[in-house]
C-alpha cells in the first residue's frame, strides 16, 4: 500500500471521524488513493519517506494532505508547520479538517501557510456534502504543482 | 463647648472644695488654739467661766453652723464672727487689755485662708458692736465692763486708730480675693494644659487611626484587585473549561450522527420501515443532545457575561429579529408591532430575549389558522413593559410555575420541539438587566408574555 501512488493523505487519529471521512470520499469516488495515518509523527514519516516508510522515498508526494488538529504527542500544527518549512513539500496543498471553530485555531493554520481550513459540520450530511466538494476541488479542479524528489 | 465648661466646672468645684476641706482642718486647729489661749488667759483674773463658757459656746456655734449648712459657706461667716467673739472674750478677760484686740486682727489674716473678702464683714460687724457697745456702757459708768479706757483719746487719734484698723481689714480682704482670683486662674491654666494634653493625645489618636484607616484601604483595596483579577481569571478559565467540555462532548454525538446516516445511506434499500425510523430516531436524539450542550452551554455563558448597557433602539432590534425569525421557520403569522421605547439594555443579550420570545410564540402558534402575534409595550412609570401575545396553544397556568426552568417544559416533544432552556435563559438576561419577566396565558387560547426594562439611566452610553 506505502508503495502506491497516494493522492490523498488522510491524518487523523480518531478511527471513526477516519471512516465517516472516507465513506464521504468515497461516495464522490475520490477514495482509491487515499492513505490513512492516525498518528503525527507517522504523517511527517511518511511524507518525508522516513524510518517506517523509507522505501517510499521515489514515490510523488500525495496531491493534498487532510489534517485533523486534535492529534496526539505532535500535534495538528506542529505536523503542518513541519510541512510548510521545508522547501520540498511546502507547496503540498494542505486542508485543516477540524471541530474546532476557536479564532486561535484558524488563525495560527493560515498564519503557518495551510492552504484552506474547514469546520467539520455536525450534521453529516452537511459534512459529507463539504467533502464531497473539498475532494472535487482540490483532488480535481485545482492545479497541483508537480514537486520533482530531486534528491 | 457646654460640655467642656461642664466638666470644667467640676474641675473647679473639685479644687475648691479640696482647699475648703484642707482650710477647715487648718482652722479646726487654730479654734482649739483660740479655746486653750482663752483658758490660759483665765488664770490672770480667774475668768474660767468666761472662758468655757463662751469659749465652749462659740465652738458649738461654729460647729452646729458647719453641720448644719454643710453645703454652703455660711458656716464660714459663723466662724468670721466666733473669731470675733474670742477677741472680745479676750479683751474681756484681761480686763481691758488693749493688746489684745491684735487677735482680731490675727483673725482678718486668718480669714484670707478662706479666699472669701467677704468674710471679714461680720468680723468688723462683731468687734464694732461689741466696742461700740462696751464703751457705751462704761461711759454710763458700769464698772464690770472691762474696756479700753481711752482717756485721752483725741479724735484725732480715734480716726487714726479707725483708718488703720480699716486699713488692715482691707489689705486682708483684698488678699482673700487676690488668692481666689489666684487660684482660679490656676485652675484655667492647669485645666488648659490638661486639656491641650488631651486634644495633643486626641490628636495623635486621630493621626494614627487615619493612619491605620489609610493602610487598610489601600490593603483592601489590593485585595479587591486581587479578587477581582482571581475572579477574571477563574471566569476565563471556566469559560474555556465548558467550551473543551462542550466540544469534546459534542464529538462522538457527530460520530454517531454520522454513522447513522452512514447506516440509512448504505442500507436503506435493504432496510424495513421501522428501521429506518429507529435509524432517524437515533439521529434526531444525537441532534437534540447537541442542542442541550449548546443551550446549557449558552446558559452557563450568560451568568458570567458582562453586561454593556448602550441605549437600545428597540423598533429596530425587534424588526430584525422578526426577519430572522421568519425566515427560519417559514411562517404565515400575522405579526403587530407597535411602536416600542427605547431602552437601555446590551443589545445582543436582548436580541437573545426577542428571538426566543417570537420563536415560541411563532412555534406555539404553527397548529392555528391564523396566528396573530402582537408585540408593544405597557406605560408605565420608571419601568418599560413590553409584551409579545399570541394566540397560539398557550399554557395551563396550572403550571406556572414550571414555566421558566431549566430544562422544564409544558407541552411534549412530540407536540412542540425544545429544550426548555430558552425562557429560563431569557429570564436569566432580564434579571440580570434588573427587569422582571411573566406570562399570562389560556390552553389553545394564546399566551402574552411581559417584561420590564429599567427606564434610561444617565450613565448610558450613546452607541
Amino acid at each position: 500500500m506505502s508503495n502506491q501512488n497516494i493522492e490523498i493523505l488522510l491524518i487523523e487519529d480518531n478511527p471513526y471521524e477516519a471512516k465517516l471521512t472516507i465513506s464521504s470520499l468515497r461516495e464522490c469516488q475520490l477514495d482509491s488513493h487515499l492513505f490513512h495515518v492516525d498518528d503525527g509523527a507517522e504523517a511527517l514519516d511518511f511524507i518525508f519517506a522516513r524510518d517506517k516508510y523509507a522505501d517510499r522515498v521515489n514515490e510523488k508526494y500525495p496531491r493534498m494532505v487532510l489534517l485533523d488538529l486534535n492529534l496526539p504527542k505532535i500535534g495538528g500544527l506542529e505536523v503542518l508547520r513541519q510541512i510548510k518549512s521545508n522547501e520540498l513539500t511546502r507547496s503540498i496543498p494542505v486542508v485543516i479538517l477540524s471541530s474546532s471553530n476557536q479564532d486561535r485555531d484558524i488563525v495560527s493554520g493560515y498564519q503557518l501557510g495551510v492552504n484552506s481550513y474547514i469546520v467539520k459540520p455536525v450534521e453529516f450530511d452537511s459534512f459529507a456534502k463539504a467533502v464531497a466538494e473539498l475532494g472535487a476541488y482540490w483532488a480535481v479542479l485545482n492545479h497541483a504543482p508537480l514537486i520533482s524528489k530531486s534528491k | 463647648m457646654t460640655f467642656q465648661n461642664t466638666e470644667k466646672e467640676r474641675y473647679r468645684t473639685r479644687i475648691f472644695s479640696l482647699a475648703k476641706s484642707e482650710s477647715d482642718k487648718r482652722m479646726n486647729f487654730f479654734l482649739s488654739g483660740f479655746f486653750a489661749l482663752g483658758l490660759i488667759l483665765a488664770f490672770f483674773y480667774n475668768t474660767w467661766l468666761i472662758a468655757i463658757g463662751i469659749g465652749g459656746l462659740s465652738l458649738l456655734a461654729y460647729h452646729s453652723a458647719r453641720k448644719i449648712w454643710r453645703g454652703s459657706d455660711l458656716y464660714q461667716y459663723v466662724l468670721a464672727a466666733v473669731l470675733g467673739i474670742f477677741t472680745c472674750q479676750y479683751l474681756y478677760q484681761m480686763h481691758g487689755m488693749y493688746e489684745m484686740n491684735l487677735f482680731m486682727l490675727i483673725s482678718s489674716a486668718l480669714l484670707v485662708m478662706y479666699q472669701n473678702w467677704k468674710l471679714q464683714l461680720p468680723l468688723i460687724l462683731v468687734v464694732v458692736l461689741h466696742h461700740a457697745v462696751f464703751a457705751y456702757l462704761q461711759h454710763n459708768g458700769s464698772s464690770d465692763v472691762y474696756f479700753t479706757q481711752f482717756e485721752n483719746l483725741s479724735l484725732q487719734a480715734f480716726i487714726f486708730r479707725v483708718a488703720f484698723l480699716t486699713l488692715v481689714f482691707f489689705n486682708c480682704g483684698f488678699w482673700a480675693y487676690q488668692f481666689k482670683k489666684y487660684t482660679e486662674r490656676n485652675i484655667d491654666q492647669c485645666y488648659e494644659i490638661v486639656r491641650l494634653g488631651e486634644e495633643q493625645l486626641q490628636k495623635e489618636e486621630l493621626l494614627k487611626m487615619s493612619e491605620k484607616i489609610i493602610a487598610l484601604n489601600s490593603s483592601l483595596e489590593k485585595k479587591v484587585e486581587e479578587r477581582t483579577s482571581e475572579l477574571a481569571a477563574a471566569n476565563k478559565e471556566l469559560e474555556s473549561f465548558s467550551y473543551s467540555v462542550s466540544h469534546d462532548l459534542r464529538a462522538p454525538l457527530r460520530i454517531i450522527n454520522g454513522f447513522a446516516k452512514l447506516l440509512a445511506r448504505k442500507y436503506g434499500d435493504k432496510l424495513d420501515e421501522e428501521a429506518k425510523e429507529n435509524i432517524e430516531i437515533i439521529v434526531t436524539n444525537a441532534r437534540r443532545m447537541g442542542n442541550l450542550i449548546d443551550d446549557l452551554l449558552n446558559f452557563s455563558r450568560l451568568g458570567r457575561a458582562e453586561l454593556q448597557k448602550n441605549r437600545l433602539d428597540m423598533n429596530r432590534l425587534v424588526r430584525s429579529v422578526i426577519d430572522d425569525v421568519k425566515s427560519m421557520d417559514n411562517n404565515n403569522a400575522e405579526v403587530h408591532l407597535h411602536d416600542l421605547k427605547a431602552a437601555s439594555a446590551d443589545p445582543s443579550l436582548i436580541k437573545q430575549v426577542w428571538v426566543n420570545l417570537l420563536t415560541n410564540a411563532t412555534k406555539y402558534s404553527r397548529n392555528k389558522e391564523k396566528p396573530v402575534i402582537e408585540i408593544g409595550t405597557i406605560g408605565e412609570n420608571g419601568h418599560l413593559t413590553y409584551y409579545v401575545k399570541d394566540n397560539g396553544a398557550g399554557f395551563d397556568m396550572q403550571h406556572y410555575d414550571k414555566l421558566f426552568g431549566v430544562f422544564q417544559r409544558l407541552h411534549k416533544v412530540t407536540e412542540y420541539e425544545g429544550t426548555g432552556v430558552g425562557l429560563a435563559l431569557t429570564q436569566r438576561i432580564i434579571n440580570r438587566h434588573g427587569g422582571k419577566i411573566w406570562a399570562e396565558a389560556k390552553v389553545n387560547e394564546g399566551a402574552t408574555f411581559y417584561f420590564t426594562l429599567p427606564a434610561k439611566d444617565d450613565t448610558v452610553k450613546h452607541s
